[in-house]
């Protein structure tokens, strides 16, 4: 992988502080989706709702708003 | 954590690889239990019919001990997989104990004569009764995670996988693609341009709306929605359309194709009549849901048998649901290329998805469907080279068509000189015998030389010849369909739960006009290419 494609990665959706990841957060973000759907499948996948564009967004996308999420642990 | 742990997370950490898990779980046990000279029959039952409380209180009685193992054995595989995916383990097991006790009651329920008088079977009555508990009164948070929808279905579609030969899907599955595509793309193109020309919404919401009536539902909404950066409330008001309509159109179509099919099997004679095969053929192209679309064709099977299930399975699974991560990819190009270009604000969300969308958004528990067909397809295609078809000399005749109790007596019967190698009289055990399976020519010439209740005992042996149908059919597949009528009762009855109109209904007109003439041509159109179009191919299955 090339060193920017690494950088650009650093900073992704995947890794911000403003990304709801989490699969019963998800569910409650978006009422009715239990009914047919899931935030549990693979349709779903890596998708997350951006708390501040309120936006559904996948994990390669950036943003001038991008916050590092504290890793746990 | 290095990226092989996390791909082998991957396998534990979503719906569709546990469904997997789950109803390969179930078809391992029940193929060995026949491979160990037993049957998993006793523990997997559903609900017999009755008519007074006395029947039904016996019926109980008989199967308790299987209930109980069903609610074992699947909650004990949902209760270790909600824990891995970060559920609440007692808020599940609560959960989970009322929805099966539910469909245990709701199964009860649809084996009632008075029910069947009124042609009302457990899925439809599943949902009914959901639907208006659900209203009534809004389901606990704590109960909202035993309301698993898609996670039921999808077992049950990996069970179905077991009873629907590879065959079929090699012959019917290229004309499912064709038929699927026609009116996916079609879908898509007129719900697009009504919402985007006529009601001047966004293209990226045009989108979402169009997967979702076009591709699979709130699922296809939700998978093009990351792919196309669409508005949260956008993505929340497309399932709000999509559950509507889904659920609109379970009861327009059930009650719909149950006028149009004959009875019996009888022949197409009324313009309007159509085959259980297009019949799910018809439902596969123009529900907008998996779960909703087996609500329909599940009632239908009570009386048609599966082709109704089948050719939806086809329709819905093959033809279309497992494109979604194509739509994804392309709408994605479209939506950085035009879209966001005339939208741009400059400071959204960038990018687009990679290639390996298609992958990661494909929906996995299809290959579980696939893994199971080929499986028993395997086994199924393996019969014992030494079977030896046996059938009592006195019994029971019994077939999809008729039944027929019959007395014979082969004590003087002399089989043709061709076959008198393969048949056999065995009077000390009461029984005759054919080794091999038994073709149609051979059962006419046997019968040639029987008197009436010969020929209903040849008829029994002809039948038991066929170790598929006497044997793999019965003790295998039989147990499976049962566990798989359990998950989709579970599934049904939660769509009801889930589902509050008041809640639903919060958004403008325009989305759900634009969906509107999306529905207007879409169900036309699934309509004509089963039954004009491709009639013949939906006619012929299974």
């Amino acid at each position: 992988m090339s060193a920017a494609r690494n950088r650009a990665r650093e900073r992704s959706c995947e890794r911000c502080a403003h990304l709801v990841r989490d699969a019963a957060a998800f569910e409650a973000a978006l009422p009715g989706i239990l009914i047919l759907s899931s935030g549990q499948g693979e349709s779903r996948g890596d998708q997350g709702l951006c708390r501040i564009h309120q936006r559904l967004v996948t994990r390669e996308m950036t943003c001038g708003r991008f916050e590092r999420r504290a890793m746990a642990g | 954590m290095n990226e092989r742990s996390s791909k082998g997370l991957n396998l534990l950490r979503t719906e569709d690889y546990w469904a997997i898990w789950l109803g390969m779980l179930v078809i391992a046990l029940s193929v060995g239990f026949f491979w160990a000279g037993s049957t998993l029959k006793p523990w997997a039952v559903t609900p017999g019919t009755w008519s007074d409380p006395s029947q039904l209180t016996a019926d109980l009685g008989e199967h308790l001990l299987g209930y109980v193992s069903v609610f074992l054995g699947f909650g004990l595989v949902f209760a270790i997989s909600m824990r891995i995916m970060g559920r609440n383990l007692g808020e599940f097991l609560l959960g989970y104990t009322i929805l099966f006790l539910g469909s245990l009651a709701i199964l009860y329920l649809a084996g009632w004569s008075e029910m069947e008088r009124l042609d009302l079977g457990a899925p439809l009555l599943a949902l009914l009764i959901g639907l208006v508990i659900g209203n009534i009164k809004a389901a606990p948070e704590w109960f909202k995670t035993a309301l698993r929808t898609e996670y039921y279905i999808k077992t049950g579609i990996v069970l179905l996988g077991a009873t629907l030969p590879l065959t079929l899907i090699a012959e019917a599955g290229p004309i499912a693609f064709v038929q699927a595509t026609i009116v996916s793309i079609t879908t898509w193109l007129v719900i697009y341009l009504a919402a985007t020309r006529i009601f001047a919404l966004d293209p990226r919401f045009g989108a979402v709306l169009g997967t979702g009536g076009a591709v699979c539902g709130v699922s296809g909404s939700i998978a093009v929605g990351g792919a196309v950066k669409a508005d949260k409330d956008h993505i929340a008001i497309g399932i709000a359309v999509v559950s509507i309509w889904a659920i609109v159109m379970i009861f327009a179509l059930a009650f719909l194709t149950k006028w149009m099919i004959p009875a019996g099997g009888a022949p197409l004679t009324e313009w309007y009549h159509i085959s259980p095969g297009e019949a799910g053929a018809w439902v596969g192209t123009s529900e907008y849901a998996d779960a909703a679309g087996f609500a329909v064709v599940a009632e239908l099977a009570a009386d048609h048998g599966d082709a109704p299930i089948h050719a939806f399975t086809l329709m819905k699974v093959i033809g279309r649901d497992i494109w979604i991560g194509i739509w994804a990819f392309v709408l994605s190009i479209v939506s950085v290329t035009f879209w966001e270009r005339r939208s741009q604000t400059g400071e959204g969300p960038q990018g687009r998805v990679g290639i390996s969308v298609i992958w990661e958004r494909f929906p996995k528990f299809v290959l579980g469907f696939l893994a199971a067909s080929v499986l028993m397809s395997l086994i199924a295609a393996s019969p014992p080279e030494d079977y030896v078809g046996r059938a009592p000399v006195s019994g029971t005749f019994k077939s999809k068509a008729q039944t027929q109790a019959y007395d014979a007596d082969f004590s003087g019967f002399q089989a043709p000189a061709a076959l008198a190698d393969k048949f056999a009289y065995h009077a000390a055990e009461g029984a005759i015998t054919f080794q091999g399976k038994m073709s149609l020519e051979e059962l006419n010439a046997l019968a040639a030389q029987a008197d009436e209740e010969q020929t209903w005992a040849l008829k029994n042996l002809h039948a038991k010849s066929d170790w598929f149908e006497s044997h793999l059919e019965t003790l295998v597949i039989g147990p499976i369909k049962k566990l798989r009528s359990w998950a989709f009762v579970l599934c049904f009855l939660c769509i009801g739960l889930s589902t509050r109109f008041k809640e639903l209904a919060t958004f403008g007109l325009k989305p759900f006009w634009a969906f509107t003439i999306g529905v207007l041509v879409n169900v036309p159109l699934g309509y004509v290419l089963t039954t004009k179009v491709f009639a013949e191919y939906w006619r012929a299955l299974q």
